[in-house]
């Protein structure tokens, strides 16, 4: 009985209506990330399908987007190039979340002098050109989706920190921090257990926004050569194949194109939507 | 039980506070008064070496004996919310608005190796919350939000409370609060103060709420030391112009005289 109360004051809390933005973004992401787990039970044709005879075909019954200059499926191929793409995008994103995290922490919150270089690499970091970076990586250290997880982290990681610091220097300066070290707290307890909930919705939005980057990135060095290798589909692989055909098949660019279009476009919805919704200002406005 | 000894706070080469004998016997109730700005928040968290960035106090803080100002970060959070409890102005902002009340209880509680078993640290979470008169079941499982202004500032003393201090440091506690309120958080700590035979320094601009708790008043004004003595001593005959401005401006005090 003690709970209606309460459950009424967190629905009074509740973040409002869903924004729009979260509902489409999530929709297209979702469609993306929907027909990429389908290709792991499903596709139109087999993996290892292919037909000479019907090379760069259009459109028809069976081959629903035609097929590319070996007669393979693109419907199956697009499936299939995303495997690689949302996987390294996935792992990339995940080394950017953590130690991006744990280096605008450290930045925020260790002894002076530690946190203003941390802050300064996270500058350095940043003020790098992403793709150049990655190319250059890239080539340095072979192309492969192990180079380009690293190229891609590289990157993220002072950009996640970039973001975070402000916010986590913020929250440090509130008087519950103050309160937590006359209670005998340490720095590095308060900086994991007190300031990294309270960043929690930042980082959310700064993972929705690394994934739609990580597939940009991913397609783009796939489409200049240094990315994921021949035989694994790619969907940047599958666009550069295209592009020297463009005048003889433009449905091959369509599809892939497309597929990238759309996830970069619902992962950036999705992270605009999520800063807007989870907003600590806005959530704490029923204080009282 | 704490004795400050030309203490001296300063941002650079601007001192901003200097004490130069100021004492809290076992039990005792220092109130601290003096208008925004004169270095009384600063005073008293230097006593615990919680000071903002730039800003260093020389001297000494002698809490049983022990020098508090040369002391370790280690050690000093060792006496930091075990033995010196710190009730903060604004509870609404005191209190960690991601983690239920009963986590952030807890957490002073096994820090300080109060408690180690769950039903253990349990029992003492609802012990306290009942000694500063809060539902404790209901209250264990709320967020900061979910609680009044008075309740949040019960929690931050129960918090405060948790393990048992020698001294509670109260900076400005009701200044933030509805009136109403203020009263049952002054009696409260008042009740705690007596019954646990704890030290308490009561931070306020509020002459009328230091003179009804505290047995000592300190008047500070632009960082110095004005006067100290028994508060009846204080308020009745107050050897000082600032301290006589202060009473005159003081609408609760009605028996105090010009001059």
């Amino acid at each position: 009985m003690d709970n209606e109360p309460q459950k009424l004051a967190r629905a009074e809390r509740g973040r409002g209506q869903i924004p729009l933005q979260v509902i489409l973004g999530g929709i297209f992401a979702g469609f993306v990330v929907g027909a990429v787990l389908l290709s792991f039970v499903w596709t139109p044709w087999g993996p290892e399908f292919f037909d000479v005879s019907n090379r760069l075909t259009g459109p028809s019954a069976s081959h629903w987007f035609g097929t590319d200059h070996l007669g393979r499926d693109l419907l199956t191929m697009t499936m299939l190039g995303g495997r690689a793409s949302l996987s390294i995008t996935l792992i990339s994103t995940a080394i950017g979340a953590i130690f991006g995290v744990l280096l605008a922490l450290g930045a925020a919150g260790a002894p002076p002098p530690i946190a203003a270089s941390l802050a300064r690499l996270a500058d350095i970091g940043i003020a790098l050109p992403s793709i150049l970076i990655a190319l250059a990586l890239a080539t340095a250290l072979g192309p492969g989706s192990g180079s380009m997880i690293i190229a891609i982290s590289v990157w993220f990681v002072p950009v996640t920190a970039r973001v975070l610091i402000g916010p986590a220097r913020q929250v440090l300066a509130l008087d519950f921090i103050e309160a937590s070290r006359s209670q005998g707290r340490g720095q590095f307890f308060i900086l994991l257990r007190h300031v990294m909930p309270n960043i929690a919705p930042l980082i959310i939005v700064q993972i929705s926004i690394m994934f739609g980057a990580g597939v940009l990135i991913e397609s783009s060095l796939s489409f200049l050569g240094v990315g994921v290798q021949p035989p694994i589909p790619s969907w940047g692989r599958t666009l550069s194949e295209a592009q020297p055909l463009l005048s003889v098949a433009p449905h091959y660019l369509l599809l892939p194109g497309a597929v990238i279009v759309v996830a970069i476009l619902g992962f950036n919805l999705l992270g605009d939507g999520l800063r807007v919704w989870l907003d600590p200002q806005q959530s704490r406005r029923g204080t009282d | 039980m704490l004795e400050l000894r030309n203490l001296r706070i300063k941002s650079g080469h601007k001192v901003l506070s200097d004490i130069p004998t100021l004492t809290v016997a076992p039990g005792e109730r220092l109130g601290i008064v003096g208008e925004s700005g004169s270095g009384k928040t600063l005073t008293v968290m230097s006593i615990i070496s919680l000071l903002p960035e730039g800003i260093s106090a020389t001297g000494e803080v002698l809490f049983h004996g022990d020098n508090l100002l040369g002391m370790t970060e280690r050690r000093l959070q060792d006496i930091r919310g075990k033995r010196v409890g710190v009730v903060f102005q604004d509870p609404s902002r005191a209190l960690n608005p991601t983690m239920k009340i009963g986590r952030q209880l807890a957490e002073v509680l096994r820090l300080h190796g109060e408690s180690t078993s769950r039903d253990d640290i349990r029992n003492k979470m609802l012990k306290l919350l009942k000694q500063v008169s809060l539902d404790a079941p209901a209250v264990i499982n709320s967020y900061p939000h979910e609680l009044s202004g008075g309740q949040q500032q019960r929690v931050v003393i129960a918090i405060a409370m948790a393990c048992g201090p020698d001294l509670l440091i109260a900076d400005e506690p009701t200044t933030a609060l509805d009136v109403t309120v203020q009263k049952s958080i002054l009696e409260l700590l008042l009740c705690l103060c007596s019954e646990n035979n704890m030290g308490l320094i009561f931070v306020s601009h509020n002459l009328g709420v230091v003179q009804s708790i505290c047995d000592r008043i300190a008047v500070m004004y632009q960082g110095a030391l004005v006067e100290v003595g028994p508060a009846k001593v204080i308020l009745g005959s107050p050897q000082e112009q600032y301290t006589r401005d202060l009473i005159a401006a003081s609408p609760s005090i009605p028996q105090a005289k010009e001059g």
